[in-house]
């Protein structure tokens, strides 16, 4: 997976590039308007990942330019221009998602996973990770051949600990997920998470899938294979 | 109450007064004139008998056409006791008049006369202005005074109404003048120098508030626009410095304790600058969202908080409430509010939702967590609860008062309400 990422910012440039690398995705960097234009036009990219305000244009232009080669490349924008109307632009465009500063990585993971299955395989994929199976279309989860059924958002945050594995994933990012910034940072997001994240785990283990969430105290969680 | 009619009214009492004042020094001043003037014949008469009795020295021929007078009565009576001494005098006396046929007021004047072999008292009779007669002229000369004055006040009021014009055209303009708009009010030049003089400061006045506005808004944008990269980069970089300390759990409380408060701070932030761009009509794309399918879209994605809290969601929507609002405002207007009364509600509590077409209501029993004082003041925030940024309520008010709502909420023992008023009819708001 090939991914273009466009920053002016040099430390948010090398943090974003970083993340995206433990990922296993190909990374691509460009500081300017006319760098990231160079690299689209020499290079293909499954996804682009660009921020708004560049020194010498705007990272708008850029998607505008993108989308008119009906490329099927996936379109991320990050930018501190967090006003709903240049959101709305941004999607209207032809951007698949969007992300405000500041943000945390393991939503990034989140959202260029989301945005690379759906441009690739037109939403229609399977995703396995060891014994675990996810049928992305259907929503619907298996170990080994068992399916376990989970809520809407028992799936939603398994997927989210797929696409961040090894990471250490606090309450907050996860509340964040589910939720956006509407329910904030509550002590009943925080009972909700916790009871959620026991029956998955429970569903999980009683399937026959090893425990692969496991709590980092004070903190949060991290979805793990270490100890197998 | 406008200046013109204050100042009218205050001229018409003075007038009334002074015309009523007028009217009894009036009466006065006429009586004593005609009495001046009625004694001053009464005495040139007298003057004339003293003078013919002094050169007869008789009243023999008094009665003759040289000493007579069309309209005094003379009457010469002898006097029975000469030695009783006799002062002149001058009176008033109702004396019946044969032709009127009434009693007359009359002006009499008694004095006595000598002739050569004996004493006389001559009474002069002279008829004067009837005191009827004189308030009658009094009342009539003040009548026509007012009713000259009160065409003076009419005419002048009309005259004052074009000179003050200018001034109820500055007024109107002034009171449309909205900082907002970003434009400077134009005003029509008069040629009266106060009126101009006081479009001028209004005019260098309000390009100041203009630009003052703009700068604060400029600067306020600006600084939160400016945040968010440093903010981005310190949450990164805690992010990194999470996952390599996962070993040291002191390390990851303290790591744990800066991304909340950084994630709070970008929260204000944000929060902030969503305030300024509604404030500064930053939305100004409306359509007609209705906002109790809004409410059923909340509570769908939010069912499992809503289960796990036990709360129990009631509906009761008798028409759609529908208003015009830009889309996504809308969504943070019920996003707020929802959250708030999840947030707010205790376990097991409930939540009403109400509406009909004018109203919408949202209610919520509660914990006591609710903060005191008025709600959409900005930074009210309860201390039980961190994590609020105190702008939740005021950003509510403000997308209200930019989009023609009325919002209130009404805090009694132990249950929270809010609720918007729709000013605009359904018709318009579908149109």
């Amino acid at each position: 997976m090939n991914i273009l990422i466009v920053e002016d910012e040099p430390p948010i440039l090398q943090a974003v590039a970083a993340c995206c690398r433990e990922q296993g995705y190909t990374i691509e960097v460009a500081e300017t308007y006319c760098l990231a234009e160079e690299k689209l036009h020499l290079y293909e990219y499954d996804c682009l990942i660009v921020d708004i305000m560049l020194p010498d244009g705007n990272g708008l232009e850029l998607i505008r330019k993108v989308k008119e080669h009906a490329s099927t490349m996936g379109v991320i924008v990050i930018s501190a221009l967090g006003a709903i109307t240049d959101k709305v632009e941004a999607l209207n465009i032809g951007a698949d998602d969007y992300l405000t500063k500041p943000f945390s990585f393991a939503e990034l993971n989140a959202r260029v996973y989301a945005v690379i299955r759906r441009r690739r395989f037109a939403g229609q994929n399977e995703y396995s990770f060891n014994e675990i199976t996810v049928h992305s279309d259907a929503r619907r989860v298996f170990v080994g051949e068992r399916e376990i059924v989970l809520t809407r958002k028992e799936y939603d945050m398994l997927i989210y600990f797929l696409t961040n594995r090894e990471r250490v994933i606090t309450k907050e990012c996860i509340v964040e997920h589910l939720w956006g910034d509407t329910m904030g940072l509550s002590a009943d997001s925080f009972d909700f998470i916790y009871t959620h994240i026991r029956n998955l785990r429970k569903k999980m283990v009683e399937a026959g899938a090893h425990d692969y969430i496991k709590t980092i105290y004070a903190v949060g969680y991290k979805f793990t294979s270490e100890e197998l | 109450m406008k200046l013109s009619y204050k100042y009218r009214r205050h001229a018409l009492l003075t007038l009334v007064v002074v015309l009523l004042l007028g009217c009894i020094s009036q009466y006065y001043i006429y009586c004593y004139a005609i009495h001046r003037t009625t004694d001053d014949v009464l005495c040139e008469y007298r003057t004339d008998i003293e003078e013919y009795v002094s050169r007869t020295g008789s009243l023999m021929f008094f009665s003759t056409v040289e000493l007579q007078h069309s309209y005094l009565r003379t009457t010469i009576a002898p006097r029975s006791h000469s030695k009783v001494k006799v002062r002149e005098v001058i009176y008033d006396s109702l004396i019946y008049n044969r032709h009127e046929q009434e009693f007359l007021i009359y002006r009499v004047l008694n004095f006595p006369v000598k002739t050569n072999d004996q004493n006389f008292i001559v009474t002069l009779i002279l008829p004067t202005l009837e005191q009827t007669d004189l308030v009658k002229a009094v009342v009539i000369s003040s009548a026509v005074l007012l009713l000259l004055f009160v065409l003076t006040f009419y005419l002048t009021r009309r005259h004052l109404e074009r000179l003050v014009a200018p001034l109820h055209k500055l007024l109107e303009r002034m009171r449309r003048y909205d900082v907002r708009q970003r434009q400077a009010v134009a005003l029509e030049m008069s040629d009266i120098d106060e009126f101009n003089e006081l479009n001028q400061v209004l005019q260098t006045m309000m390009t100041k508030i203009n630009n003052d506005f703009r700068a604060l808004k400029e600067m306020s944008e600006n600084t939160s626009h400016e945040l968010q990269t440093p903010l981005t980069i310190l949450r990164m970089k805690l992010e990194q410095l999470q996952q390599s300390c996962v070993d040291n759990e002191e390390d990851m409380k303290n790591i744990v304790v800066m991304q909340n408060v950084l994630q709070r701070m970008a929260k204000f932030n944000a929060a902030m600058l969503l305030f300024t761009r509604i404030s500064s009509d930053g939305f100004n794309v409306r359509e007609s969202v209705r906002l109790n399918d809004l409410l059923d879209n909340f509570v769908d994605l939010h069912e499992e908080i809503i289960a796990a809290k036990a709360l129990c969601v009631t509906k009761n929507y008798r028409e759609n409430f529908a208003v015009k609002l830009h889309p996504m405002l809308a969504q943070i207007l019920i996003d707020n509010v929802m959250s708030n009364a999840v947030k707010y509600a205790p376990q097991g509590g409930y939540i009403n939702l109400d509406c009909d077409a004018l109203s919408l209501t949202v209610t919520n029993n509660y914990n006591n967590i609710i903060p005191q004082g008025d709600l959409f003041e900005r930074y009210n925030r309860s201390r039980n609860y961190d994590n609020s940024n105190g702008l939740g309520m005021p950003i509510i008010r403000e997308i209200c008062s930019k989009n023609g709502l009325t919002v209130s909420a009404d805090v009694t023992a132990g249950t929270f309400s809010i609720r918007f008023l729709n000013h605009l009819s359904q018709e318009t708001v579908v149109a």
